[in-house]
């Protein structure tokens, strides 16, 4: 597998992984515009990094069962979430603290964060999302 | 010939949409016939080099349109799949050495629907006529000798290696579960729905000589009595991993007339690519698939609707796709496609005059062979010729949807 997320030092992912470590969400914005860009691009913008409010709902997701995934032992829930604050950008993210049974599309969710383990990489700090209290 | 559409024309007729477009393709209707077809074996782990299948298909490709090797004067590949087969390789297995037309716009998946774009103005131009397309794979021994997946790609992108990978979205079954997922939510879609067309193609694939699955059969009630792979998705729900190679030969419309089979010619074609593209994660309705764009490009250019097809083949990576590619390319409207596939409306055997529209008469990527959609094309040739395993009734328009995620086509074809 090639280079992996939180290890990056990549201008457009590291801001990502180094707010993840203080436990902050933040994401790219354009200064010229004003507006999210998700996912941001190589193309020379100097995105002005913004922590962002952690309420979400749940787009869509799956329960992984069987091992078809070689970073990760079933079961997880990896889920697409949408920020209230910030219309039009979609997470991918892992929906965690609770029954995977429960977990529906629509849920109100917030934002927490956990150490992930993927198979041959190092833990790392990651935002992720349980069902909002 | 009748006067051909401008790209205003077809843009009007096609409509736009706000999540994704359609590629501007000029009106190719009736510009090129589908004269030969031809297949490699089709297995699990084989051991055989991709190259040798391909050439293997190409053989029985030429054969079937009776023409010989050095006839064949253009050469349709993709660079973007490994071991693809060069010109080189074709001279060196028949033994020539004339020129060719060659483009690197040709293979499965999408591209075994736009390369008829290609081969279409190349044969108008005089520039050959007689094209090969081709398009073979080894996953299955490359995933028994641990040197390769389907997934790689995907793995190596850059924005899903740091914003997707680290949280386990990830590799295709995933991806599709989540769709699935969200067409559940939104339109009341069941785990019995899916399962009707795993039925379906797996009763094809028992019926065809060719198909990886054809002594291997599948009721309801088995389907849901397996496990979950990735919810609401089961092992049933995805397509195979297979050793397989496939060909046809595009030649000119008025060279196919004096060819043994009846002429079966591109009747429309049509590209839709999603915003935000490599990245379905971000695609604006999940729902949906970029057919949604494709169709109605194809179905103008066609001057028909999907009232008008006989017999689909869909890139059935999972069974969601195939479904959600049911409702986009307007058999039923949006959403409904689950109640849509029940009552064995897929099945060969219930043609459109019963109210059916089969699909994946071969079997499918799910029960036939996963060779990326190039089988696909074969098959609905046979089905227009009438010489299928499992023939559907009076078929004379049928389509190929072609699907990489992030880009779908249409390609329509009719017997003349």
């Amino acid at each position: 597998m090639a280079e992996f997320g939180p290890a990056s030092a990549n201008s457009i992912t590291a801001p990502f992984w180094a707010a993840a470590r203080e436990h902050r969400l933040v994401l790219p914005f354009d200064p010229a515009t004003g507006k999210a860009c998700w996912y941001p691009r190589e193309d020379g913008t100097a995105y002005e990094w913004r922590e962002v409010a952690g309420n979400a709902t749940l787009y869509a997701f799956s329960v992984v069962r069987g091992p078809i995934n070689p970073l990760f032992e079933p079961t997880y829930a990896p889920g697409l979430v949408e920020l209230d604050a910030v219309p039009g950008v979609r997470l991918v993210t892992q929906i965690v603290d609770c029954d995977v049974g429960s977990i529906r599309c629509g849920m109100p969710l917030e934002l927490c964060f956990r150490e992930l383990q993927p198979r041959g990489h190092a833990a790392f700090i990651a935002p992720v999302f349980r069902p909002r209290s | 010939m009748s006067d051909k559409q401008s790209i205003t024309q077809l843009r009007q007729r096609a409509g736009s949409f706000d999540w994704g477009h359609a590629a501007e393709i000029g009106d190719i209707s009736g510009d090129l016939a589908i004269t030969g077809v031809g297949e490699s074996a089709f297995s699990g782990p084989s051991g055989r080099a991709a190259v040798d299948m391909a050439l293997e298909a190409i053989g029985n490709a030429i054969a079937d349109a009776g023409l010989t090797p050095a006839d064949i004067d253009g050469l349709m590949y993709t660079p973007h799949v490994a071991d693809q087969i060069r010109v080189e390789d074709f001279h060196r297995h028949f033994g020539t050495s004339h020129e060719m037309w060659v483009s690197e716009r040709g293979g499965g998946m999408v591209w075994a629907a736009t390369c008829t774009q290609y081969a279409a103005e190349a044969l108008r131009q005089r520039r050959a006529r007689h094209i090969v397309n081709v398009f073979s794979v080894d996953w299955a021994s490359r995933r028994a000798a641990g040197t390769g997946t389907p997934g790689d790609w995907h793995a190596g992108e850059a924005m899903k290696a740091f914003y997707e990978l680290p949280y386990g979205w990830y590799p295709q079954p995933v991806y599709m579960a989540t769709q699935a997922s969200r067409h559940m939510y939104e339109y009341g879609t069941t785990q019995e729905q899916l399962g009707e067309l795993a039925v379906a193609f797996r009763r094809h694939a028992n019926g065809h000589p060719g198909a990886v699955m054809r002594h291997k059969t599948l009721s309801l009630e088995q389907y849901l009595a397996k496990p979950m792979l990735a919810d609401p998705l089961r092992v049933e729900d995805c397509c195979l991993i297979s050793d397989g190679a496939a060909a046809w030969v595009m030649s000119a419309p008025e060279l196919a007339r004096d060819m043994p089979h009846p002429v079966v010619e591109l009747a429309g074609l049509g590209h839709g690519i999603i915003a935000n593209a490599p990245y379905i994660s971000q695609q604006g309705v999940m729902s949906a698939t970029p057919q949604t764009f494709a169709a109605p490009w194809a179905y103008a250019m066609a001057d028909m609707s999907a009232r008008d097809v006989d017999v689909l083949e869909l890139y059935d990576c999972f069974s969601i796709t195939a479904l959600m590619m049911i409702e986009d390319l307007g058999f039923c409207a949006k959403g409904e496609g689950g109640a849509f596939v029940q009552h064995n409306r897929l099945h060969f055997d219930r043609p459109r005059s019963q109210g059916g529209i089969p699909c994946n008469t071969h079997g499918g990527l799910m029960s036939h062979a996963y060779v990326l959609g190039i089988a696909h094309v074969v098959e609905l040739v046979r089905q227009l010729r009438g010489e299928a395993a499992n023939q559907v009734q009076d078929a004379r328009v049928g389509i190929y949807g072609g699907f990489t995620a992030d880009e779908a086509a249409t390609l329509i074809l009719r017997r003349v």
